[in-house]
């Protein structure tokens, strides 16, 4: 009998580079063994099993997480092949850009200056506002990220449960279940109005660093207390050879 | 049950972290959280929120939570205080509800395995408001739900269905549109039971639903200097979101009843990863429903059962 | 005709070449032919016991006793018609027979809407050993296939002696599912709406907008057939002289052609 070797239809957890000894020591300074197991080895096989199941056998069984972001986003009645897919898609991000590489890395110049010409600070006092924003804008689960959008601007973007940097009207940046500022109902009205308007909507936002504010990756280590301390390690100990790589290095 | 303990201190008035009687630190409830997994789900929230609450409250007078999440609701820039009051409040409710069961605790945390295991087909459950003696509330179950299986079935796979923080509860609908004040006395009707699920810090009571989204598009569309002309479609309806925003919680107000956290804070120092459809079946097992059956209203004379 | 059997004597063939030298190495088939040898018997044999009925096809039917009013005689041989077995009978491949499908029957004629599912048809991936203790598998879909398996596991492991008792189980497991999926699919739905998603508009929306369209150009168009028609009820011997004046039908006569639509 003839037999595939391997089942286009089931969504696997990544094979990380240079894992083995992370899943044994954990990642230093920020994520214990157990913890790393948690929030990577359980979780990211949590998702990609709910992901299978939710898609096998339909049209969309052969696509890539990140495909099916893009596919699903527009459907409200797909949003919980959507959540899997951008979940699995932002845990795999952040655990890229926390996963320690060979050497100690730092933030490249351009990095640096860019921050410094955007926002007149320096990274370290950038670095504290990212943690108060996820302190601030994010009461249950969620993402941090930076984006760096099409016009090349950084960003700070907070995302709650399981949003998508790379369609706007997904990012799920509002909290609807508590009042919300004028400021706020404004910007979701703008993309209501440009949803409704029709046509393509294109996003050509790319995230540059992603920290998950998931239970699941810090609850273990942290305690409910310890997110914020759990963010500015993230944030401290950054894989800075893949987050200078995600930046846009190219012809202005 | 609803009673709170708010001890002022001696210097700066403040609030403590709310107790619950039969909840201790340094023990689990058992067949549900073990010791270190109650200490996640309740304590170390509650003093979490707690602290918060006295941040960003400052000096003030005490006053019930249900006053503060009112008073809040629509203010965004009290939406620290809201927020966190109203959490604490959830979650005082969600754990109120729970006590020991029978069952042998988790020892062993579900592995990918449980993602595919098959539903049980049971039709009677340990935990039965029938044979705990709640004729009323049973009564009202039935009536509402189909049966206890069905409300069974709707109220573990909606929270099962919550991917990030949130509770589900069972609420009962007033029949009039009454004065906040009135949840607290006691003299309310009700109708019908549901079942409802809040995300993050959105609160059963949802005073900050009802006209909020309008009063913003009001306020918005004064700011806006180019008026836009009115599309003259007459086919064009309300969307269903814009409905939903505008009109659907526009004279109602629940009793909360029941509440379950689905917040991975709950369980996953328990029951791991893949295990909140274990959780879900032993917070079944764990409800008291004597708790729930004294906050069930009076049920309006024309609905009672026949 | 000369029976071809060159196809049936490779295995022969082959060896002699192998022995003479002709061929060095020995084919890849060679070992798996000389284990399931190519049958040399070519006569179609009749088969007088359908094997899948476990009835003869070809008995002649009992006719003792049989009194024929016309002839008034009794009838002592079997005709030339009773006699004779058709050939289709006789050497008729036996239908296969499965309880799957019997079960794929009821299932489908039970839940006519299941069909409307969408259902991949190209397959990416050979045979599946799947494991239906549990009626949900990895890789494939919950449909009326998992129940049908589902009820033949339940059937096989003895949970159930009898097959309805098995099929209604797996229907009901697969019921419990699809509520779950149900309600999954309506919760997510609110939980991204109540943090801030924004979904393009729903099918219905989109229909009615097209729709929309349609109507307005038909609704202008059929505003002005109304006004040509009126203006020659009014007085019809102007007909003629009313295409110049129409211009000036301003909104007061729009109204009174808009009761009339």
């Amino acid at each position: 009998m003839f037999r595939f070797a391997s089942k286009r239809s089931i969504h696997s957890v990544p094979k990380l580079k240079n894992s083995g000894h992370v899943l044994e020591q954990g990642i230093p300074n920020v994520l214990s063994a157990s913890g790393f197991n948690i929030a990577w080895t359980q979780q990211q096989k949590y998702l990609c099993d709910k992901l299978t199941l939710a898609t096998a056998g339909t049209s969309q069984e052969s696509y890539l997480p990140f495909h099916l972001i893009l596919n699903t986003a527009k459907k409200p009645f797909q949003t919980n092949i959507f959540n899997l897919a951008s979940a699995a898609h932002n845990n795999h991000l952040f655990v890229e850009n926390v996963l320690p590489g060979p050497a100690n890395t730092a933030p490249s110049r351009l990095f640096r200056t860019r921050i410094e010409e955007q926002y007149n600070c320096t990274w370290e006092e950038f670095k504290t506002e990212m943690v108060r924003r996820a302190e601030t804008d994010v009461v249950g689960q969620g993402w941090l990220f930076l984006v760096e959008n099409s016009d090349k601007e950084l960003h700070i973007l907070t995302v709650q449960n399981n949003g998508t940097p790379y369609y706007f009207p997904r990012n799920q940046s509002f909290d609807l279940n508590s009042a919300l500022k004028l400021e706020e109902y404004s910007q979701l009205d703008a993309v209501r109005t440009i949803v409704k308007k029709g046509g393509k909507i294109q996003d050509w936002t790319m995230p540059l660093i992603a920290v998950s504010l998931w239970d699941h990756a810090y609850l273990h280590d942290y305690g409910v207390k310890g997110r914020s301390q759990y963010v500015k390690n993230v944030l401290d100990n950054l894989n800075w050879t893949v987050v200078n790589n995600r930046l846009y290095t190219g012809p202005a | 049950m609803l009673r709170y303990s708010l001890v002022p201190r001696t210097l700066a008035r403040s609030y403590i972290a709310p107790s619950l009687e039969h909840l201790a630190r340094g023990k689990g409830v058992r067949g549900l959280f073990s010791e270190k997994g109650l200490q996640t789900a309740w304590f170390d929230r509650a003093d979490f929120y707690t602290e918060n609450l006295n941040k960003y409250m400052g000096q003030s007078e005490e006053k019930p939570l249900e006053n503060i999440v009112y008073e809040n609701a629509k203010s965004a820039s009290k939406r620290d205080i809201f927020n966190n009051a109203s959490m604490l409040y959830n979650l005082r409710f969600a754990l109120s509800c729970l006590r020991a069961n029978d069952l042998p605790s988790v020892t062993e945390k579900p592995g990918p395995q449980s993602l595919l295991a098959t539903p049980s087909l049971e039709l009677k459950f340990s935990n039965d408001p029938r044979d705990n003696g709640n004729e009323k509330l049973s009564a009202a179950l039935a009536s509402s739900f189909g049966s206890l299986v069905e409300f069974r079935s709707l109220l573990l796979n909606s929270n099962r269905a919550i991917s990030g923080d949130g509770f589900t509860w069972l609420v009962a609908r007033k029949v009039q549109s009454m004065h906040h004040e009135s949840v607290i006395s006691g003299t309310v009707e009700f109708d019908w039971l549901y079942v409802l699920n809040t995300y993050n810090a959105g609160s059963p009571f949802n005073f900050n639903r009802v006209g909020h989204m309008s009063d913003l598009k009001k306020q918005l569309s004064k700011l806006q200097t180019v008026e836009e002309t009115p599309s003259s479609n007459p086919f064009q309806m309300k969307s269903v979101e814009e409905a939903r925003e505008t009109e659907s919680y526009r004279d109602i107000t629940y009793v909360p009843l029941l509440a379950i956290d689905a917040s991975p804070k709950a369980w996953i120092t328990d029951y791991g990863v893949f295990g909140k459809d274990l959780y879900l079946e032993r917070v079944w097992e764990s409800i008291e429903w004597n708790v729930v059956e004294q906050r069930l209203p009076t049920r309006a004379p024309n609905y009672q059962l026949s | 005709m000369k029976v071809q059997q060159n196809a049936v004597n490779v295995l022969e063939r082959t060896s002699s070449y192998l022995k003479a030298g002709l061929l060095k190495k020995t084919p890849a088939w060679y070992d798996v032919v000389a284990f399931v040898p190519p049958s040399k018997r070519f006569v179609r044999e009749p088969r007088l016991v359908n094997p899948s009925t476990n009835k003869e096809t070809a008995k002649l039917s009992e006719f003792a006793e049989q009194y024929s009013v016309e002839n008034r005689s009794y009838k002592t041989r079997a005709s030339r018609s009773e006699r004779q077995v058709s050939g289709s009978k006789l050497f008729a491949a036996p239908k296969l027979k499965y309880a799957e499908d019997k079960l794929r029957e009821v299932f489908y004629e039970q839940h006519p809407w299941e069909l409307s599912r969408p259902k991949m048809l190209v397959e990416n991936s050979g045979t599946h050993d799947y494991d239906w203790s549990t009626i949900q598998q990895l890789g494939k879909p919950l449909d009326g296939e998992s129940v049908v398996q589902r009820t033949l596991y339940l059937l096989r492991t003895k949970a159930h002696q009898e097959l309805l008792a098995a099929y209604d189980q797996a229907r009901f497991e697969f019921y419990r599912l699809r509520i779950q999926e149900e309600v999954q699919n309506q919760v997510a739905q609110e939980e991204a709406e109540m943090f801030g998603s924004v979904f393009g508009p729903s099918a219905i929306d989109f229909g009615l907008e097209k729709e929309q369209k349609i109507i307005d150009v038909w609704k202008q168009k059929a505003i002005d057939q109304t006004e040509v028609m009126s203006a020659r009820n009014i007085n019809p011997s102007e007909s003629w002289s009313a295409q110049e004046s129409q211009p000036q039908s301003d909104a007061k006569a729009e109204d009174t052609k808009e009761l009339q639509l």
